[in-house]
């Protein structure tokens, strides 16, 4: 075998440009350009028809499925529910009351469209052509349960009597045994994806986080999540000023040739009144946790945690609640650094409206807490944003480079990548100790890795024990995030150098108490 | 050995149609190592109908339009010596 590295679920479609992701943008682009077009609610019903314009399939088995898929698509970019399932008739029933500049959104942010869904095995092992049905025939041997025969040609499984204990596929000679899992179910890291009685993906909105990642991890496109960019368009047309926050994995997502300031230059010419970087939020973050994590190091305080948790994803934060509730009260209360950013905002001009701008999934999901409903209006991903530039025609390759953008430090601009949200609190509460001291910590990114990390730190199984835990939901951090354009190892280069090009290194020295 | 200048349209609409990921795929093809080929992301070179034909990739000049990965590699394994 040639030494090529193995690809977890998440990295397998990263960085390849595929028909879904194809799909998923058309919809997002004929969406916006029917609003910035001035088109009328009925025009919904043609843009399955714009996007799939051939006789003949090119995805599935036929066109008509194919528009069915796109009809739910662009539903969801409306934010709007998906039609349930069997239950036909005109898309443009809705699409009406969606045509606002009023939040419009409801959960669940996350949908299965049914379908797009190909009604995937979900862990089962199966016997692939390359048994040999041989003489050996260690897999009829080796299981418990009495599931594998040796049939007339080869190897056979009973899937009722089978208990996935995967020893038969260990025992092959041949690899002949695979494993198979719906994509899915396997990007979820919270375990939230089964089947229903069909077969169809099923998610269980009790455990959900709105993460993302089964989005981007389906081959077929059959996981959708609901959009703004209907909303933030009619919002941009309105009497107030729109501010945008921008995360900090924004650099370098709209290709090598797209420099920080001419994204923030082609923001303000679809109409964004001003520009912050959520990275000024992170520093905030961070000044507040290292505090915490300061008093925790000299155990100066009644505090009753054992280690400080970052809070900054909010898909881990919510994983943490929900699966691990005893160490859920080490994560720190602060809130992320998308509210923080967006307080700052409302200080310059309380009468803003305010749109995250991000690669996160989660945040559409944050914001139905009241306390950050008040401060941000809408959630918007980079991809997004890319319709918006296509339907307003602006195309930030071409913009003039302007003034550079100077809201934040070296550090807070480093929190995109996993690994850097640590970083920054252990460098600024080393200067508020003033001291060089080790502080134990631990970090992950994947919620299937957090969620190890939590169990690890609940059986005391990390020597020393951690007293900083940083939990990121994304595969890399926030540059691996579901909404993201760039390829991984280009984010992570251009979010080095752009955060090298702060003007401090840390919150503290920009920053007031 | 004559030299092959592969341009990859970077700007707004194939970008969004998978202008980068073309560059990444055959950056690291192993079959285009070497000096013959020179890979240059560009600007947006004005032909792809506001995004309809994206991506486009110009090789020695020529526009592809609407090129898809498997099309570009075939069409590159022309020019190897």
């Amino acid at each position: 075998m040639p030494d090529l590295p193995k690809l977890s679920i998440f990295e397998k479609m990263r960085g390849i440009f595929t028909p879904v992701k194809n799909v998923r943008r058309q919809v997002l682009t004929e969406v916006a350009r029917m609003i910035v077009e001035g088109h009328p609610p009925s025009y919904i019903e043609t843009i399955p028809y714009n996007i799939i314009s051939k006789d003949t399939p090119t995805y599935r088995e036929s066109v008509f499925r194919e528009r069915a898929i796109v009809r739910e698509r662009a539903r969801l970019a409306f934010g709007l529910d998906l039609k349930e399932f069997g239950a036909h008739g005109p898309i443009i029933d809705d699409v009406t009351p969606a045509m606002t500049d009023k939040k419009f959104l409801s959960r669940p942010i996350v949908n299965v469209i049914k379908a797009g869904c190909e009604r995937c095995e979900t862990d089962s092992f199966w016997v692939t052509n390359n048994c040999r049905k041989c003489m050996a025939h260690p897999c009829s041997i080796v299981c418990p349960v009495e599931a594998v025969t040796i049939g007339e040609k080869a190897a056979i499984i009973d899937q009722e009597k089978c208990i996935r204990c995967g020893r038969c596929a260990q025992a092959c000679p041949y690899n002949a045994i695979v494993h198979r899992e719906r994509p899915c179910a396997q990007a979820c890291g919270v375990n939230a994806i089964s089947s229903d009685e069909n077969g169809f993906a099923e998610i269980d909105y009790e455990k959900c986080v709105s993460c993302g990642l089964c989005i981007v991890s389906c081959p077929f496109g059959a996981i959708g999540e609901k959009s703004e960019i209907v909303q933030i368009i009619y919002t941009l047309r309105g009497e107030k000023p729109v501010y945008v926050e921008i995360a900090p994995s924004f650099v370098g997502q709209f290709g090598p040739l797209v420099k920080p300031s001419m994204i923030i230059a082609a923001l303000k010419q679809i109409g964004f009144a001003g520009v912050v970087e959520v990275a000024y939020g992170a520093d905030v973050d961070t000044l507040i946790l290292s505090r915490e994590l300061a008093d925790l190091v000299s155990k100066k305080t009644k505090d009753k945690r054992r280690y400080i948790g970052t809070s900054c994803c909010p898909a881990w934060v919510l994983a943490a609640i929900t699966n691990f509730p005893k160490q859920a009260i080490n994560i720190s209360e602060s809130f992320t650094p998308m509210v923080e950013a967006a307080r700052k905002i409302k200080k310059m001009d309380p009468e803003a409206r305010v749109v995250f701008l991000g690669p996160c999934i989660a945040k559409k999901n944050e914001c139905f807490t009241p306390e950050v409903a008040e401060l941000v209006d809408f959630v918007m991903t980079f991809e997004e944003l890319g319709a918006l530039f296509q339907a307003f025609s602006i195309d930030p390759s071409e913009m003039n480079v302007e003034e550079e953008i100077s809201d934040a430090s070296e550090v807070g601009r480093a929190y995109a990548v996993a690994g850097g949200v640590a970083d920054a609190i252990l460098a600024q509460t080393k200067e508020i100790l003033g001291k060089e001291i080790d502080i134990p910590f631990t970090s992950a990114d994947t919620l299937a890795d957090c969620m190890m990390m939590l169990k690890n730190i609940q059986n005391s199984k990390i020597s020393p024990r951690p007293l900083l835990v940083e939990g990121m939901a994304c595969p890399y951090g926030c540059i691996g995030g579901p909404g993201t354009l760039s390829p991984l190892h280009r984010a992570k280069r251009k979010v080095e150098t752009f955060s090298k090009r702060a003007k401090v290194k840390l919150p503290s020295q920009h920053l007031k108490e | 050995m004559r030299k092959v200048s592969v341009e990859v349209c970077c700007g707004l609409h194939c970008s969004l149609k998978g202008g980068q990921e073309l560059l990444d795929l055959i950056e690291s093809n192993p079959l285009f190592q070497g000096d013959q080929f020179d890979f240059i992301p560009v600007n947006c070179l004005q032909c792809c109908d506001d995004g309809a034909l994206s991506p486009v990739v110009s090789i020695n000049g020529e526009n592809y339009m609407k090129i898809t990965p498997e099309r570009l590699v075939s069409t590159l394994r022309t020019f190897i010596n």
